[in-house]
């Protein structure tokens, strides 16, 4: 997997680079935003990450150009432009994902792996159990055959809850990964959010191990 | 000032009229009674009859004892001085007298002519009531004119205040009018429109210099945080805690800065609200997850209940803000309560509110807690800080329409914000 970096902060390029590089990427760096825009246009590239403020070209130009030279390559852009206004700006430019500086490094990953996923022919795109079906590109949930609306939270609790097909998962557990916060044993927020999985689901699909967790039992296809 | 000058003016027109009558009047009674002098003869004794609203009295003086030779039935008894003036008012009568030397000695005949006065004091008082009703009706007119001429001038200068006074510091200052009246109402909406240019611009400064200055901060901290991030992959289990707790301190001073620019944009006034439609859940849950280093510092925990409905519901607001105002309160929750409490996150929807409590035990109660939400107050208690969070909470809250309300009962401090929910942005998903 090929990912174009443009940072012009030389420390943080090189550790980024690092990271990518650490986690299985195969990482090209520029540190200007024409330079970039030549990269982006003769190599092939699964994903360009962008930062805005750059000498040269700055990322909305370069985003700009990349779409006039018809080059599709996926976007993330990460700035310390943090107010909505670049956010908006950045997102109906064209790119994807737009990550404020500074992040967490785990956060940045996973949005790197989760743009990175259409890509990659080695990650699973869909799973299957039962009558449930999701795709993990489109965010498209079928049950029986006919589309379920979910929202982000409740997409990603489903997604656990599959992906993890006869395990029970402990609140704890959910909590960190769906919500990556621990709450107190008094706090509603899992089983509300699952309550109305449920009633989406037509009560059918999530089981409750009373003292321990929650889970989904079937046979799980992964495509 | 009008009154002053119309009311004495008009009142010796009047005096002037009235005077002016009276002495036609009185001239008129003198030719009648010439008239009858020159007409009277006394051997025979002949008298003309005056008209019938007159009342005529005929004397002969003869060595100072006088005889009447005629009287009408009427005609006061006068001193017998009056006789010998030229005119009197006598009760309701004007009376002039008239004397004529009679040939043979120095006797004399007096003839005296009366008529009532009511015929002049109804004129008279005609006159006074047209000059009132003139009076007044001119006092109206003007008015109504000074009115609308006061109107016509104030207008454009009460557009303008009226325009100024919704003006704010902003990146887009709205221009009053310029009324084309070639005065002074124009030269002072241009002189405020060309002020308003300057302010926009210096706004426009002090805007790009925050967003540099905030890009040059957070720069090296995503350096940091980065790097820490890479660095704890490869580290032991004591390591990763540590750098953990390096990370956390980036993540604190983040939001510090973060801070420092809400204040100087709050304190300029132009701090712009971007509002979207956003789940309103998903709010708290990003808020949660930037305090969740403090909690598991302070071996406190986060007790988050919703209500069904308030994790169906989105509405338009400022995510970021809304976020800042809750970590903060979070935040302060977990700062200012023992270590290993449950800090209490409530999160309801009332008809058209959403209503979030944020509560946390507190060993001390806090004395001045109507002061905390002004700048630069802390409580005893709530000794650390700025004493600019809830000042920043509080702002926002109002700049969404929306309050922050604080409380300390039994022992607990709770912190309540309402959101008012437009019913044109609200919306609610199955």
């Amino acid at each position: 997997m090929k990912i174009l970096l443009i940072e012009d902060e030389p420390k943080l390029n090189s550790f980024i680079q690092q990271g990518l590089r650490e986690n299985g990427y195969t990482v090209d760096a520029c540190h200007n935003g024409s330079e970039g825009l030549e990269f982006a246009s003769i190599g092939k590239y699964e994903l360009v990450i962008l930062d805005i403020m750059l000498p040269g070209q700055n990322g909305f130009e370069v985003l700009a150009n990349m779409r006039e030279f018809q080059i599709t390559t996926s976007v993330i852009i990460i700035s310390a432009l943090s107010d909505t206004e670049n956010v908006i700006r950045g997102l109906d430019a064209g790119a994807v994902d737009y990550i404020k500086k500074p992040f967490e490094f785990a956060e940045f990953l996973a949005r790197v792996r989760a743009v990175t996923r259409k890509g990659d022919p080695k990650s699973y795109t869909s799973y299957q159990v039962g009558e449930l079906e999701i795709n993990l590109l489109s965010r498209k949930v079928l049950f029986g055959g006919e589309e379920i609306n979910l929202t982000n939270r409740e997409f990603s609790l489903l997604e656990l809850l599959v992906s993890n097909c006869n395990r029970v998962l402990s609140k704890t557990e959910i909590a960190e990964r769906v919500w990556e916060v621990s709450f107190d044993m008094g706090s509603n927020v899992i089983e509300v959010h699952l309550s109305q999985l449920r009633r989406k689901l037509k009560n059918e699909i999530i089981h409750t191990k009373i003292g321990v967790g929650y889970y989904i039992e079937g046979a799980l296809v992964k495509k | 000032m009008f009154l002053v000058i119309l009311v004495p003016t008009n009142w010796l027109i009047f005096q002037k009229i009235k005077s002016t009558l009276n002495d036609a009047d009185t001239r008129e009674l003198n030719a009648e009674a010439e008239k009858l002098v020159s007409s009277i003869k006394l051997d025979p004794i002949t008298v003309p009859l005056p008209p019938n609203e007159y009342l005529l009295k005929i004397q002969v003086t003869r060595e100072m004892q006088s005889e009447d030779i005629f009287t009408s039935p009427g005609f006061p008894l006068l001193f017998p001085d009056s006789y010998f003036s030229e005119s009197l008012v006598w009760d309701t009568l004007k009376i002039v007298n008239q004397k004529k030397d009679l040939d043979f000695s120095a006797n004399m005949l007096i003839v005296s002519l009366a008529r009532s006065t009511s015929g002049l004091t109804r004129e008279v008082s005609t006159i006074r009531s047209y000059l009132i009703f003139a009076n007044v009706v001119s006092l109206v007119l003007a008015g109504i004119l000074v009115f609308l001429a006061a109107g016509k001038i104030i207008n454009p200068i009460k557009k303008i205040i009226f325009v100024a006074s919704h003006i704010t510091a902003s990146k887009n200052i709205e221009r009053v009018n310029v009324p084309q009246t070639q005065d002074e109402s124009q030269q002072l909406a241009e002189t405020l429109n060309a002020m308003f240019i300057r302010m926009e611009q210096s706004i426009k400064n002090q805007v790009n210099f925050f967003a540099s200055a905030a890009h040059e901060l957070r720069t090296p901290l995503a350096v940091m945080q980065t790097e820490i991030g890479i660095s704890m992959q490869h580290v032991d289990a004591a390591s990763q805690k540590i750098l953990q707790s390096q990370l956390h301190e980036v993540e604190r001073l983040s939001r510090i800065i973060q801070d420092f620019l809400l204040i100087s944009q709050l304190k300029s006034e132009s701090l712009t609200l971007r509002k979207v439609e956003v789940r309103v859940e998903e709010v708290i849950y990003a808020a949660l997850k930037k305090v969740k280093f403090l909690a598991q510092n302070r071996n406190s925990q986060l007790q988050v209940t919703i209500g069904e409905n308030a994790s169906t519901l989105s509405c338009a607001l400022d995510f970021d803000k809304i976020e800042t105002v809750i970590s903060n309160l979070l935040e302060n929750a977990l700062k200012y309560s023992p270590i290993n409490s449950i800090i209490r996150l409530a999160a309801c929807i009332e008809p058209q509110v959403i209503c979030l409590v944020i509560s946390n035990p507190i060993e001390k109660p806090v004395t001045n807690i109507n002061l905390l939400t002004t700048e630069f107050t802390k409580s005893e208690e709530l000794s650390t800080g700025l004493g600019m969070g809830l000042w920043i909470c509080d702002q926002i809250m109002k700049m969404h329409g929306g309050k922050l309300e604080l409380a300390n009962i039994n022992g607990e401090f709770s912190a309540t914000i309402e959101l008012h929910i437009d019913s044109h942005n609200e919306r609610t998903y199955q």
